[in-house]
């Protein structure tokens, strides 16, 4: 009860969607701080009013380096989901495999991205290869290993309850075992969201031949334009943050039975309209011999019966 | 019930069934025929055996030893034969009740509307209606293993398996599922073998209640329970009722061995099994 009081009392002094908000204003309320505490010179640390002044001012130029650093880390995230999904398959099917490629997997993430990014340049050139393997390399390793380990860790009983009722290996794979992993997939591309940004920077840091925010901050910094430095770090975060929320945003959608009590606006709810309000008569009737006990035990399952309203049951069930 | 009745219409059938872990014999050679239409549950102490008895039927576990005969076929070692209900109710959790209850028919292809509609048609017969499109994390223990159990029906194998279904629910519960459970087999005129650990569960439930012994398991003895059908609660007062219950209570606890360290003076007075 005072857990409830307690949550009623924080939704009160503070709405959900304030919240991140009233984070990043006391964030900028300190740096601003900082600055003024310990008068620092605008060209060590801009002020927040600097930096927004300068991506506003700028807009028109910032904004195809923006949007070259966008795709890059949209593009080489895509690349990487799709080979850390296809690799943690192929691994948790094929035995042999999953053996040997870990350690190759292991290796590539061993191996510090920023000094394998050179090399990749030489072998891949200048263009979109190298970044989106660059950023590849960054996300796909959370995608396999979390991807894997679910995959591997099906509970043994309803792989056994599976194999019971028989039933092809692809349809194992598609009706069981990858959606008890999107669950961990899903974890897996927030973080590879934000590792993606990073890569893409690595990528243009190496190779320079495509503008980019990445290598227009090492620019910036050598004309120590800071609020220009200041500004493009913030987009670039922005970026990662974007990516973030909307990994979490798709796990509403792709694991719905998490957050809801019923399936709606599937064809069977609609079967399932259709059959209860065909005037079924009570189970009472139709199962419950006469003198059986049964028909005592069907009573005492009465809830079972289909409440009037369907949104009373969703509202009691959260 | 006439004694010729499962030698005219043997369903299922173990000859010499037996199995061993690392050299540990779990099952002893054993021999069951089960009648088409019967209700036979299998009681015995925990950890002798009963689950991998099940998983032998079931085509999920080799025997060491025999074989097991379905509808006169040999099935040993083939799984995809029987419906499986486990001890967990190993729902779904991103199924619906519906989506649950069709899963296997999913596993075998695609759901089409017909058996959609079959299958709510079923649930809605046996008192599941209202709770269709619920995900699995919103039920009562009960109604989970309703749904599993439905899901089982669903799979309309001749024989279904039922492994401990009702024992980790709450007496109350539990009482409400088994006189289900007996209307849904009296309808579907189905064919159960039914494992418990719980005496008075298998009296109550069974045509026949084999005993069985402490690992290496075999059946002790074999009760023929014949009570009028339906049966209600009320029944377990009755003095026959408690005749079989205590009859089962003899064999199982006076088995040599069977519990090392029983000394209940309870059990003293009940004298050797008969
Ligand atoms: N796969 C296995 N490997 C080794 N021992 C097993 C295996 N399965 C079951 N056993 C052993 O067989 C015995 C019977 O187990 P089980 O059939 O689950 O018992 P019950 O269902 O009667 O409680 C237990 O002692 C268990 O340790
Ligand atoms: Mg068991």
């Amino acid at each position: 009860m005072s857990g409830d009081r307690t949550r009623s009392w924080g939704r009160r002094t503070l709405p959900f969607a304030a919240r991140p908000i009233v984070a990043i204003v006391v964030a900028v309320l300190l740096w601003e701080a900082v600055i003024k505490l310990f008068n620092v010179p605008p060209y060590v640390i801009p002020t927040p009013e600097s930096t927004v002044a300068f991506v506003w001012d700028d807009w028109s130029q910032l904004q195809p380096l923006f949007f070259q650093t966008l795709s890059e880390v949209v593009l080489g995230f895509l690349v990487g989901v799709g080979v850390g999904v296809f690799l943690a398959v192929l691994m948790s099917e094929v035995k042999v495999l999953n053996t040997t490629l870990y350690p190759l997997i292991i290796t590539s993430q061993a191996a510090p991205i920023v000094a394998i990014a050179p090399p990749l340049v030489i072998i891949l050139g200048f263009g979109m290869l190298p970044k989106l393997v660059i950023v590849g390399l960054c996300v796909f390793f959370p995608i396999v290993v979390n991807m894997l380990s679910a995959l591997n860790s099906v509970d043994p009983e309803m792989l056994a309850l599976v194999k019971s009722i028989e039933t092809s290996r692809l349809r194992l794979l598609a009706l069981v075992k990858l959606p008890s992993a999107l669950g961990p997939l899903c974890a897996a591309l927030r973080i590879g969201a934000t590792f993606a940004v990073t890569g893409a920077v690595i990528g243009e840091w190496t190779a320079t031949a495509t503008r980019g925010l990445g290598n227009n901050i090492l620019t910036q910094e050598s004309a120590l334009n800071t609020p220009a430095v200041f500004g493009e770090v913030i987009m670039l975060t922005g970026i990662g943050i974007a990516g973030f929320l909307l990994m979490s945003l798709l796990e509403r959608f792709v694991i719905p039975w998490r957050r809801r009590s019923t399936a709606r606006g599937l064809l069977r709810s609609r079967f399932r309209r259709r059959l209860v309000s065909g005037g079924a008569p009570s189970v009472t009737t139709r199962v419950g011999a006469p003198g059986s006990t049964f028909a005592a035990g069907v009573a005492t399952a009465a809830p079972l019966q289909p409440p009037a309203d369907r949104s009373v049951v969703q509202g009691v069930l959260r | 019930m006439e004694p010729t009745r499962e030698a005219a219409t043997c369903l299922l059938e173990l000859r010499d069934v037996s199995r061993s872990f690392g050299g540990v014999e779990v099952l002893t050679p054993i021999d069951l025929k089960i009648a088409r239409g019967e209700f036979v549950s299998i009681v015995g102490p925990s950890g002798c055996g009963k689950s991998t008895l099940m998983n032998i039927v079931a085509g999920l576990v080799e025997p060491t030893s025999g074989r097991v005969m379905l509808e006169g076929r040999d099935i040993t070692g083939r799984s995809g034969h029987v419906g499986y209900m486990f001890q967990k109710d190993l729902l779904i959790p991103w199924r619906t009740v519906l989506g649950n209850i069709t899963f296997g028919a999913a596993l075998k292809g695609r759901v089409s509307k017909g058996q959609l509609v079959e299958a709510a048609e079923m649930a809605r017969h046996y008192g599941l209606s209202a709770f269709l499109d619920n995900y699995p994390h919103t039920l009562s223990g009960g109604m989970r293993q309703r749904v599993a159990l439905m899901r089982t029906l669903a799979l309309g194998r001749p024989i279904m398996l039922l492994d401990e279904p009702f024992g980790a629910l709450d007496a109350q519960t539990r009482v409400q599922l088994q006189q289900w459970l007996l209307a849904v087999w009296a309808e579907m005129q189905g064919t159960i073998l039914f494992i418990t650990h719980d005496i008075e569960e298998a009296v109550f439930l069974s045509d026949r209640v084999l005993v069985m012994s402490r690992r290496p398991a075999a059946i002790a003895a074999e009760i023929r329970v014949d009570l009028e059908r339906p049966r209600g609660v009320v029944v377990t007062t009755s003095e026959e009722f408690i005749a079989y219950k205590r009859q089962a209570m003899e064999i199982l606890y006076s088995h040599r061995g069977l519990y090392e360290e029983v000394t209940d003076p309870a059990f003293a007075t009940l004298g050797p099994a008969s």
